[in-house]
C-alpha cells in the first residue's frame, strides 16, 4: 500500500486499531486518539476514516451481540488485516526516512 | 478536550429505545448506510450514557446535541454516497428545508422589531425642531424607533406644548402657526419623552424666482426664492420642497442648488408650506456663432464682445426665433457671457447696441424688460438672413461684452 494514500488521521485511526487489539471499536478508538493526539475527532468522522480504511482493505471488522447500553445496536470491532499492517510499517519506514538526520538540533535541550 | 473516565456507570442512563428508533428511522430514510448509523448512533448512546453519569444528564444532553451537529456533515456525505436516487432526493429536499427555515429565521430575528426606545423628529430642514411655514394646520411628524434603529408603526405619541409662543398643539400633534416664533413641544410615548422646537414661519406668499437662464457646462447655483411672511417681511427659515419636472434639462441637489445638464426648458414646482409657486428655467448650449447651427440646435448662446464703432455679421438660420442680447456689467468676466432674463444678477450697462437684420426675414422688437437687453421675435423665411450687431454709442466703454441667446420656436 503505498503510504501517500495514508492521510494523518487515517494513520493514527490504524495505529488506535493495532495499540488497541481486541477492544478496537468506535467510542475506545476515539478515547485512544483524543488521549494521544489531544483532538476531539466527532464520531461522524472518526467512522467515516474507519469506513474509508476497511473500503481499502486496512482494516476488517465483525459485529458484537446488541447492548442495551448502546440501545440495542451491537459493537463493531476493527482488526488490522496485512495490508494494514505492511502500510503501518510503511509509514513507519517513511517516517524515519525523512527524519533522518534531523533528530538533535530538534530536541529540546534540557536544562 | 472532554475526557471520560474509563470505568464502568453506577447508573444506566441510556438513551430511550423509543427515541433512538425514531432518529435510525430519519437517517435510513434519508438513505444513509445502515452500517454507519448503526455504529454512530450506538457509539452516541453509549457514551451519552457515561457522560450522564458522570456530569450529569444536562450536560450529556448538549454534547449528544453537540456530536449530533458535528457529525451531520459526514452523516449528509454517507447519505449521498450511499443512497439510492429517491433518498437523495429525500435529502436535499430536507437540506432545502433546513437551509430555508434557518434562513428564515435568520432574517425574522435580524429584521423583529423591538420596543421603542426613541422619539427622532422629522419634516424638517433643523435639525434641532421642525420648520412650520405653513399657515393652516400640520400634523406633525414624529418616528418612534427601537433599540436598533429600527422603524416603528406608533400612532400613539401625545403631544403638548411646554413654552414659548401660544400656538395650539392638539395631544394628536396637530399644530397652527398663528404668528412667527419658537414653541417647545413635548412628544410622549409610554415612558418615552422627547422635547422639540417647532419654528413658526408661516408663509403668506411666494415671490417667484427671479432667475431662470443657465448654459450647460456653467457650475450649480443655488435657487433662491423669495418667501413672504405674516409680516411682509422675508422669511428666513423655510422647508421647502423643490421638484424639477424634466431632470434630463437640469436636477436640483440636497441643498438646493440647480445643475444645467443639456439644452431644454423646465419647470421647477417650489412649495413652502401651503403655498405653491414655480419657476421655468431654460438651458442654452454655448456656441462661439450661430454659423452651422444644426436643426437640432433649439437653444444656443454666445459670447459677445464688441469694440466702440465695431459690428459683427452673423448668419441666421430658417424659421421662427427669440434673440436676445444682453450686456454684461463691466465686472462680469465675458467667460460668463450670458445674463438671462430676469436674472437677479442684472446688467449695468445701459445697452447702446444696435441690433438689425438683412435679408428674407422679418423680427419684432420685443420689451426690454431690463436695461441692457434687447430681444427681436424673428421669422425668416429663406436662408441667407443675416443678424447685424453694432456697438456705435458714444460716452460707453471702449468695448462690451456680453451674450446674444437664439431660441427657436418650431423648426423648417
Amino acid at each position: 500500500m503505498p503510504i501517500a494514500t495514508l492521510g494523518a488521521l487515517e494513520l493514527t485511526t490504524l495505529l488506535a486499531v493495532a495499540r488497541l487489539k481486541d477492544e478496537a471499536y468506535g467510542l475506545a478508538i476515539r478515547r485512544d486518539l483524543a488521549a494521544r493526539t489531544g483532538r476531539d475527532y466527532s464520531v461522524g468522522a472518526l467512522y467515516t476514516t474507519l469506513q474509508r480504511l476497511e473500503d481499502k482493505g486496512l482494516l476488517t471488522s465483525r459485529h458484537s451481540e446488541p447492548l442495551p447500553i448502546r440501545g440495542g445496536r451491537s459493537r463493531r470491532h476493527f482488526t488490522l488485516t496485512g495490508a494494514g499492517a505492511r502500510a503501518l510499517r510503511e509509514a513507519e519506514r517513511h517516517a524515519a526516512s525523512i527524519w533522518a538526520g534531523i533528530g538533535k538540533p530538534l530536541r529540546p535541550r534540557l536544562a | 478536550m472532554p475526557s471520560i473516565h474509563p470505568r464502568q456507570p453506577t447508573i444506566a442512563t441510556a438513551p430511550k429505545p423509543n427515541s433512538a428508533l425514531a432518529t435510525d428511522r430519519a437517517l435510513l430514510a434519508l438513505g444513509g448506510d445502515p452500517a454507519f448509523i448503526a455504529d454512530l448512533l450506538g457509539d452516541l448512546s453509549e457514551e451519552y450514557t457515561y457522560r450522564a453519569a458522570h456530569d450529569g444528564v444536562y450536560a450529556a444532553r448538549l454534547w449528544y446535541v453537540r456530536e449530533m451537529v458535528r457529525s451531520t456533515p459526514h452523516l449528509v456525505w454517507n447519505a449521498i454516497r450511499h443512497g439510492t436516487p429517491s433518498a437523495r432526493a429525500r435529502l436535499a429536499a430536507s437540506i432545502l428545508a433546513v437551509v430555508a427555515t434557518f434562513s428564515v429565521l435568520t432574517v425574522a430575528w435580524l429584521t423583529r422589531n423591538g420596543p421603542p426606545a426613541s422619539l427622532v423628529v422629522g419634516g424638517g430642514i433643523y435639525s434641532d425642531g421642525i420648520v412650520v411655514n405653513n399657515l393652516g394646520p400640520v400634523q406633525l411628524s414624529m418616528s418612534v424607533l427601537d433599540a436598533r434603529g429600527h422603524r416603528l408603526e406608533r400612532t400613539d405619541v401625545r403631544y403638548q406644548r411646554v413654552s414659548g409662543v401660544p400656538i395650539p398643539v392638539s395631544t394628536r400633534g396637530v399644530i397652527k402657526c398663528t404668528r412667527p416664533g419658537d414653541a417647545i413641544v413635548r412628544a410622549s410615548l409610554a415612558a418615552l419623552h422627547r422635547d422639540f422646537v417647532i419654528h413658526c414661519q408661516p408663509v403668506r406668499t411666494i415671490r417667484d424666482a427671479g432667475w431662470g437662464n443657465f448654459v450647460v457646462g456653467d457650475p450649480a447655483a443655488t435657487l433662491t426664492v423669495d418667501a413672504i411672511g405674516l409680516d411682509g417681511q422675508p422669511v428666513t427659515r423655510i422647508a421647502a420642497r423643490l421638484r424639477v419636472v424634466d431632470s434630463t434639462v437640469a436636477t436640483l441637489d440636497a441643498s438646493g442648488r440647480l445643475r444645467p445638464l443639456r439644452p431644454g426648458e423646465t419647470w421647477i414646482d417650489i412649495e413652502i408650506g401651503d403655498r405653491r409657486a414655480g419657476a421655468f428655467v431654460t438651458v442654452y448650449e454655448p456656441v462661439r456663432t450661430f454659423e452651422g447651427l444644426r436643426p437640432d440646435q433649439r437653444l444656443v448662446v454666445a459670447p459677445i464682445r464688441l469694440t466702440r464703432g465695431a459690428s459683427i455679421r452673423w448668419p441666421l438660420p430658417t424659421g421662427v426665433f427669440f434673440l436676445t442680447f444682453s450686456a454684461d456689467s463691466s465686472e462680469v468676466p465675458p467667460t460668463r457671457g450670458f445674463v438671462g432674463l430676469g436674472s437677479g444678477s442684472s446688467p449695468t450697462v445701459q445697452s447702446p447696441v444696435n441690433m438689425s437684420v438683412a435679408g428674407l426675414i422679418m423680427c419684432t422688437r420685443m420689451p426690454e424688460p431690463q436695461p441692457g437687453v434687447l430681444g427681436a421675435y424673428c421669422l425668416a423665411r429663406a436662408p441667407g438672413a443675416t443678424l447685424i450687431l453694432t456697438y456705435s454709442g458714444p460716452g460707453g466703454p471702449n468695448e462690451i461684452v456680453g451674450s446674444l441667446a437664439l431660441e427657436r420656436q418650431d423648426q423648417h
